[in-house]
Parts: structure tokens; sequence; C-alpha cells
């Protein structure tokens, strides 16, 4: 129609970084076509308001949880006594934001430890397990994903019968049982989170690069006499990036929430305070009953707010992935 | 009075930067029994006059202006209910034969009975089962594979069973849009043979919309030469092909391969059609004309008459002279992209 | 290559995934720290009775001496007894588990056919502002975790205006030891106590669906033979329905089979938040007390219901869409 016919958005194109193979190594060109790519994404990425809108929300959480000592006000596990005396613990008082007659601003838990304070360093376990467990299963899942779709035969084979067994395997009672052999302790839950999430990562990158590998351009590569890692780094990669992005993003949320559900269960970290086991705690001590709400509700609607965030940009990398949808 | 009329069509779509002017002021007659054909590349705007006409512009899309009108009344300005009621039973489609122009999860049976139903409701399993089998035989398929689901087709199956489900009410106009695009040249030619003959028994007209000049030259009574939004030519094929009287057509008749000279080389014309969204003043095609001058800039031509063609160009009476000679040079084509002011030069 | 060496092929692999899942299950729990005896044995034992208790469990034999003989008891579905109750596994499972079916499936219904209908929608009418809420109240319901919705639900309805039961799934003096399970579920007290984690339930799995049926719609009405329907005549009701929706729905038919899949496993969070005794929160109790054979046998029946219901899926997908070759 206009003036140049913009390829619609299909992924499956081979990037030209426009270099000649004498001028730079390669490397450099590797490295040059992926930032292309990255740069890409990032710009159809932020059209969407939907999508600003959450990375600041994770920008935001992500300064939170880096300067939590100057945000929060005590330390969050620290019993807090009333008076000087420090003989009587400060526990079930009301939040001041609500306007009671307190120095806590959320109020306090049965066990006299200040909400907010909890709530703020609770930043720190939620974007650690959401991203550690992000990236891992979204790597490894693209990584056996691309291997498995490009060598196909047996290795495929084998790949995808580990898959299969992992998606035997239901997600949160592994996870339980797993957390229960190793301990109950943060790095734990990341672990096992990240053993059985990068299945689905990986099914969809397979597809993905078994399609991929018979298209024209990198018949050709081979015929040219590519070498492997050649072609999957510089031809299949960039192309399953926004599906590897978008099973990051996806992964964040579904990592956030599997931790909150394990801590929920009484198996969360002990040492350290996350917003599932503030929810597990409010439970325990019943703050339902006594009607403690300024426990319980802002812990979920941090979980939630971080949560969407991850899945709207996910989907955000849907639209990439997927022009038909736009 | 001709059984389709339309005037000045002018057909929009929304989009984020404005309007796109798709069809800009069309206007052309069609006769019963007459077979039609509009070319031009893509993005010219014959899809959407055929969406138009057909009733199936998308939601973005809108007539901004003119009329179409079938057999006296203005399809424009027809109630839902009432066109709905001539789409497939007086004007039906042949989509192209790709593989999901057929619903893939009804048979072809299914499919064509769902139309027959539809329109002239109470008709029966017998009967309707009756129609697809004469269909089904009139297009040269075997009327026991009716109840296949369409992936089980071949490419040219399909567009034989949608050339069959096109018929099946006995539409007096039909709309061929890129009837052979997914075929390969001989299939190609049988399909052609096919509707032509069906055509003659029935007595219908057709409009062929594809930018393949040869299935044009093969089926077709009447040319129109669409160029981005606009009606470049318009005449009888023979004329059209013989001693076309716009620069465009020219340079398109160029660009496809004469089978008598088989040592030419094709031409093609260099540049690309203009935006739709804010579409130049004058004349559409000035940026890639050899003969623009600033009046092609500044003034849209109006419509000439020669050698019993209607097209428009300004300069139509000087084509003999000042492009024809010329017009098998590949320089001719190539210095409009590049030419500063216009005039043509030796 | 047909259908029947498909199926063959697709059960045998079912077999397989199983024998891994129970060999896994295996390792894990032996690896479990914390002596089980302890909760079997009291310390009031003698030395003596102890070792018998041991021995009679097992517990001393050689690994692999262990791992032939859960073989063989997986196989004929003993999972042995309690550690806690003495109770065998098998009549455990037997009395949680419908419970935990009869949740699992009054919120999948009810989720899925509000959830589809709302995707038809809102892929017809893309763009509006219905489309937008519908999509962010989807996106929503998924993010919050469902058990923090369950707390919020108690507190309000429950805490607040006591209008649904606080936990359980039938109150104290309903029922009793001969209440049959037909009986019990057609009570007025018993779908008081469902409503609640039902509809819980039902507002996050209704997320999957609508989703994934709105993107279906999208590519579906995409497609040429739609353009073909409309050039036809046909009312728009049907296009959206008989056609559009008919070819949209493939995908979800899988997706919900593998999504029932995912929403036992889940069934822990819930069945916590409501103490409604089920499966799931059986196994969780089962894990914290070292109760290993119930910790086992429910697990296992957790996985074999996952990959059961992936097996269908990849069954009813192949029989629905025409399209689908057996290779």
């Amino acid at each position: 129609m206009a003036q140049k016919e913009q390829s619609s958005g299909s992924i499956f194109t081979d990037l030209d970084d426009g270099s000649t193979d004498e001028e730079v190594n390669k490397w450099q060109r590797t490295f040059r076509l992926w930032r292309e790519t990255l740069r890409d994404h990032w710009s159809k990425l932020t059209d969407e308001l939907s999508v600003k809108l959450s990375m600041l929300t994770v920008a935001g959480f992500m300064l939170i949880a880096i300067f939590a000592p100057y945000i929060a006000t005590h330390q969050p596990l620290q019993r807090q006594y009333q008076g000087e005396a420090g003989v009587l613990i400060d526990k079930w008082v009301e939040p001041s934001l609500l306007g009671a007659d307190s120095e806590y601003l959320l109020g306090t838990t049965a066990e006299g430890f200040d909400i907010f304070s909890q709530l703020v360093y609770g930043t720190r376990a939620a974007l650690m397990v959401g991203l550690i467990a992000a990236v891992f299963t979204a790597g490894i899942g693209t990584l056996v994903g691309l291997v498995a779709g490009y060598y196909g035969g047996k290795v495929d084979d084998a790949l995808m019968r580990l898959v299969d067994f992992l998606y035997g395997m239901p997600l949160l009672p592994t996870v339980i049982v797993l957390v229960a052999v190793m301990g109950p302790n943060l790095w734990n839950i990341i672990f096992a989170l990240i053993v059985l999430q990068w299945r689905s990562t990986a099914r969809v990158i397979r597809s993905q690069s078994l399609s991929l590998r018979e298209r024209p351009f990198v018949k050709a590569a081979e015929v040219a006499g590519a070498s492997d890692w050649h072609i999957i780094s510089r031809h299949l990669a960039p192309n399953v990036l926004p599906m590897t992005f978008l099973y990051g993003s996806f992964g964040i949320a579904w990592a956030i929430l599997a931790e909150a559900g394990v801590s929920f269960i009484g198996l969360g970290d002990p040492n350290t305070v996350s917003w599932g086991t503030m929810l597990q705690a409010s439970r325990a001590y019943s703050a339902l009953s006594f009607g403690a709400w300024w426990w319980f509700v802002p812990p979920g609607i941090c979980i939630g707010l971080l949560v969407i965030s991850g899945f709207l940009i996910g989907r955000g990398y849907e639209e990439i992935t997927n022009p038909k949808l736009q | 009075m001709s059984q389709l009329e339309v005037e000045d069509l002018e057909v929009y779509y929304e989009t984020e930067d404005g309007p796109a002017q798709a069809v800009d002021g069309v206007s052309f007659e069609l006769e019963q029994g007459e077979n039609l054909g509009i070319v031009g590349e893509s993005g010219c705007g014959k899809t959407t006059l055929a969406k138009a006409i057909i009733g199936i512009l998308p939601d973005a899309g809108y007539i901004n202006n003119g009329s179409i009108n079938f057999k006296g009344d203005d399809l424009t300005e027809m109630p839902d209910p009432q066109r709905r009621r001539l789409k497939w039973e007086e004007i039906s489609m042949i989509a192209q034969s790709a593989m999901n122009s057929l619903d893939p999860v009804y048979t072809i049976r299914e499919q064509i009975v769902e139309a027959i139903e539809t329109h002239r409701p109470g008709t029966g399993r017998v009967e309707s089962d009756e129609i697809v089998t004469e269909m089904f035989e009139l297009v040269g398929l075997d009327p026991e594979r009716a109840d296949d689901y369409p992936h089980q087709f071949s490419g040219g199956m399909r567009q034989r069973a949608m050339i069959a489900m096109a018929l099946a009410l006995e539409p007096s106009l039909m709309l061929a849009d890129e009837p052979t695009t997914a075929l390969d040249v001989i299939m190609q030619d049988q399909i052609l043979k096919r509707i032509s003959s069906i055509q003659e028994e029935i007595n219908s007209s057709m409009l062929v919309i594809t930018h393949d000049v040869s299935v044009v030259a093969e089926t077709c009574d009447r040319v129109i030469v669409m160029y981005a939004g606009k009606v470049a030519e318009e005449g009888p094929v023979e004329e059209i092909f013989d001693k076309p009287y716009h620069p465009y057509t020219i340079g398109l008749k160029r660009a496809f391969p004469n089978i008598r000279k088989t040592n030419q080389d094709l031409l093609s014309i260099s540049g690309y059609p203009p935006e739709l969204i804010d579409p130049p003043q004058g004349c559409r095609f000035a940026e890639r004309c050899p003969m623009a001058t600033d009046r092609c800039r500044e003034e849209e031509p109006e419509a000439h008459y020669k050698n019993g063609l209607r097209s428009y160009c300004h300069y139509a009476d000087e084509i003999d002279v000042e492009l024809r000679p010329y017009a098998d040079e590949p320089g001719t084509w190539n210095r409009a992209a590049a030419a500063s002011d216009g005039g043509v030069e030796q | 290559m047909g259908k029947a060496s498909f199926v063959v092929r697709r059960t045998l692999q079912l077999v397989v995934t199983l024998w891994a899942v129970g060999t896994v299950l295996f390792g894990l729990f032996r690896l479990m720290p914390g002596d089980p005896t302890s909760y079997v044995v009291s310390s009031q034992m003698t030395q003596e009775a102890r070792r018998q208790l041991i021995e009679s469990y097992g517990l001393n034999d050689p690994l692999h001496i262990q791992y032939i003989r859960f073989l063989e008891n997986l196989v004929v579905l003993n999972f042995g007894q309690s550690f806690h109750s003495n109770q065998p596994v098998t009549d455990i499972i037997a009395t949680y588990l419908p419970n935990t079916l009869v949740l699992m499936l009054t919120a999948f219904v009810i989720a899925y056919a509000i959830g589809i209908t709302l995707g038809v929608l809102s892929g017809w009418y893309r763009g509006s502002r219905f489309e937008r809420s519908t999509v962010i109240t989807a996106l929503t319901a998924r993010s919050v975790p469902t058990f923090y919705v369950g707390l919020i639900v108690l507190w309000i309805f429950g805490a607040t205006f006591g209008v649904i039961p606080m936990s359980g799934m039938t109150s104290l003096g309903t029922g009793g030891a001969n209440t049959g399970f037909f009986d019990m579920v057609f009570s007025m007290d018993f779908v008081r106590h469902l409503i609640a984690p039902a509809a819980v339930l039902a507002f996050y799995y209704m997320g999957y669906p609508l989703l994934i049926m709105r993107s279906s719609m999208l590519e579906v009405l995409s497609e040429d033979f739609i353009d073909v329907c409309r050039a036809k005549g046909l009312k728009e009701r049907t296009i959206m329905f008989k056609h559009a929706a008919r070819n949209a729905l493939l995908p979800i038919i899988t997706a919900a089979a593998i999504a029932l899949g995912y929403a036992v496993g889940g069934s822990v969070l819930i069945e916590t938040v409501f103490a409604w005794p089920g499966i799931g929160r059986e196994m969780v109790r089962a894990v914290l007390r070292r109760d290993f054979p119930v910790a086992q046998g429910t697990f296992i029946v957790l996985a074999t219901t996952i990959i059961f219901l992936n097996f269908l899926a990849d069954l009813a997908y192949g029989y629905l869409d025409p399209r689908v070759t057996y290779d």
C-alpha cells in the first residue's frame, strides 16, 4: 500500500544487521542481531499502555525492594514492645493509617511484628522468587526447546519424554513435597519451581523451533555450511525470543503465586518475610475472625499487582508473536 | 438499464492516522450477461471495491459517498435485512481457493445447503441434495465427494467447490476475487473455461478481480484498470490490450511476457503507488509517469474518449506520439521516478 | 497408521509416565527428613515393640526391596496404611476424593460455561468497552491468589455478615456415619457450604477459557471463510456461533482437559482455606506429618488424574478436528 511494504509483523524473518563479513567478527554480529531484535520488541511493547503501566509497577516494586531498609519503619521480624519498659508485646495494634493512636502504619500482627515493614520487606522475597525463577524457567526451557526442535530425532524424543513426565507431576503438590524434603527455605522453593516450570516454555519453543527449521533461510544456511551453533544463535534464537520473554513474564507471575501458595500452606521460609507467609500467619492467628483486615488484605493486593503486571507484559509479547491479535 | 451501475463510489477505511481512501470516486456500468475485469496492483482498491459491492466491508470500512445501483436499487441505501436477502441469491462470490475460504469443520455439502436453506427456507433435504449434485456436475466434481471436508480436496477441487457453491442459487452477478491465484497454469485454464461456459448457460454477469492480466484477457468482455483507488482506464478488452491510452496501462502491458516476442525483457514501472491516507492532489500516477507535467501534479484528469476507451489522462491525445514509441525502452519508466519536473524527454 | 495405533501408543506413554512418576515419588518420600516412625510409635513403647512395628512397615529393608514392593503394591492399588491413623490409604482416598471432585467439577462447569460465552462475545465485539473490561477482570481473577480471594470472601460474607459457613463441607450435627454420599450432596446444608468455595474457584478458573476463547475467536475471525459466510447473507448470530465459535472451540477442548488436571493439583489451597475435606488438603496434612503412605497415595491419585486427562485431551482433539491426521 504505502511507500514500503512493511513486513506485517511476522517474527520469522532473517534479520539483517547490515554489516559485511570482513568488518566485524562473528560474536559481535550475533550480539548486534540480538540487540536489534530486543530494541524492535521494546518499541512495540511500550506502545501499549497496559505494558507501560506494568513495567512502571514492577520498577516501583523493585525500588521498594532495594530501598526497603529506608522505607520500612521497623525490622519486619522484630517483636515490638509497648512503651519504654519493653515487657508487654505490642500485638494486634490497629493501623495508624486508619486513625488509630499508634506508631504503626498498618498495625502489628498477633506476634507483635510491624505489618507495614513486613509488607515492604516482602517485596524482596517476591521479586527474588519471581525474577530468578522466571529467568531460569524461560532460559532452560528455551535452550531445551531450541535443541530439541533443531536436532529432532532421538534428542527430541528423549527431551520431550522428560517434558511429558514433568507435565505429569501436579505443580503445587510436587513443589510442596520437594520443599518438605529439602527444607522450607526461599532458595529451595525457587529451585523446586524451576525444576518443574521450564516444561511449558520448552514445549512451546520446541514447536516454534521445529517450524522455523523448515524455513528457507535456515535451509539455506545449512547448505552454506553454517555450524549448528551459528544457526541456532543467529537464526532460530532471535526469532523465538519474543516467546521466551512471554514465558519469562508469565513465569514471574506463576512463581510469585506458587510461592504464596507454598508459604500459605505452612512451608514458607520461617526466616524470611514474604507476602505468602504474612497471609499464612494471619490465618494461623485467625485475623479473619478478629476482623484485622489490615493484616491480610494488603499482602494480597501486592501479590495481585505484581502478578498482573507480569501477565500484562507477557501479553504485550503475545501481540508481537501473533500479529493477528493486534 | 444496466444490471450494475456504480457511480462515484468512495469507500474509505478508518485508521489511526485518518481515513484511507481506498476507493476514491469510481464509476462504471455492467450489463446483464457481461464479464467485466478489474485489474490493478495490490492496494489499488479493487478488492475493497468488490467487498463494497458484495457487502462484506470490515468494521473499519465505510461508504463515504456514491452509489451502487443493482437492478435499479441502491445497495448503499438498502436496509440490512433486504441487503442480506440479495446476498448470494442475486450477488454471489467466488473466493480464492485458499485453504480457509471454506469452513474447515463442515462438509462441502453442509456449506452449500446452508446457503440454500438461508435464502430458500423449506427447500427440503431431497431438493437441496439435488442442487448440490447438479452443481458438482456442472463444475466437474464427483458428487460422491460432497460429504468430504475442505482439507480433503486439492486446491483445484476446492476452487471448483467454491464455484459450485457460488452458483447454487443461480445468481445474476458473480464476483470472482483472484479466482486462479492459487492454481497452476493448466488448472487455471480449465477453471476459466468452465466458468465461461457456465456463465453462458445461466446468463449471469461476472466481475473478475485480479492482478493477473492474462486471466482478464481470457474471460472478460471489458476491463477496468484501477490505480490508487481510481479508474485509470476502461473499455473493451481487445482495444485496451491492443492500444491503451493511459500511461499506466501501457506500462502494465510491458510488464507481462508476450509469447510472440520471447526475447523482450520485462519492464517494471519503478516507484510505488501513493499513500491512500493523504493522496496527492493531481493525477495519482504522476509520480511514476514518464509524461507527467506540473499540470498532472495539480489537476486531476478527466475522462478522455479514444478508441472506444475511457481514459483518465490529460495527455491521452498525445500518447500516440509522446509515449507509445518509447514504451519499449526501460529508460522511459525509470526516468519518471528520478525526474524532478515533468515533461517528456527524447 | 491410524487411530488404533495412535491410541495404543498414547496408552503406552501413559503407563510409562505413571511409572516414572511413581518412581520419583518413591525416591522423594524416602528422602524426606524426619523419622516417620516417631509418628507411629509412641514413646511408651518398648524397644522390642518399636522394632517389630518398624519391621512390619518394612522400613528397615534395603531400598531396592522396598522399591519392588512399592511397585507391586502400586499395581494392585495397595497404598498401605496411614502411619497416623492406621486406616488403609485407599479408604482415606475413597473418603476424600469425591469431596474434591464435587467441588472441582461444580466450579469447573460454571467457570467454563461463563468463560467460553464471555470469550466468544469479547472476541466478536473486539475493541469495545465490554471486551476491555472482561479481559481485565479475567486477568485480575488469575492474578490474585485463589486462597486470598477465599480469605476475603470468608471475611466479608462469613465473619462480617454471617451469610456463609466459615469452614468445612457440612455442619456439625448434620450427616453422620450413616449418611450416604448422595444424600449429603443434595442437602441444603451441603449446598450452603459449597457455594463460597465453588464460587471462588469458578472466578479463578473462568479467566483461562475466556482469554483462550477470545484469542481463538480473533484468529478465526480473520480467516477467509468468515467473509464468505457474510457474503452468503447469514445472520450475524449464526456466523458468530455456528462458524466462528465452532472453529474457535477446538483449542478450548484440549485446554479444558489440561486445565482440569491442573485444577486437581491446585485444589490444595482452596481446600485449606475453606477447610474442605478434600484430597488436596489431606495430602498437605500428610506431608506435614510425614505420613508417607497417605502422602504417596494422594499424590499418585493427583498425578494420575492429570496424566489421564492429558491423554483424553490428546484423543479429544483428534476426534474434534477433522484435519488432524494420526502419524
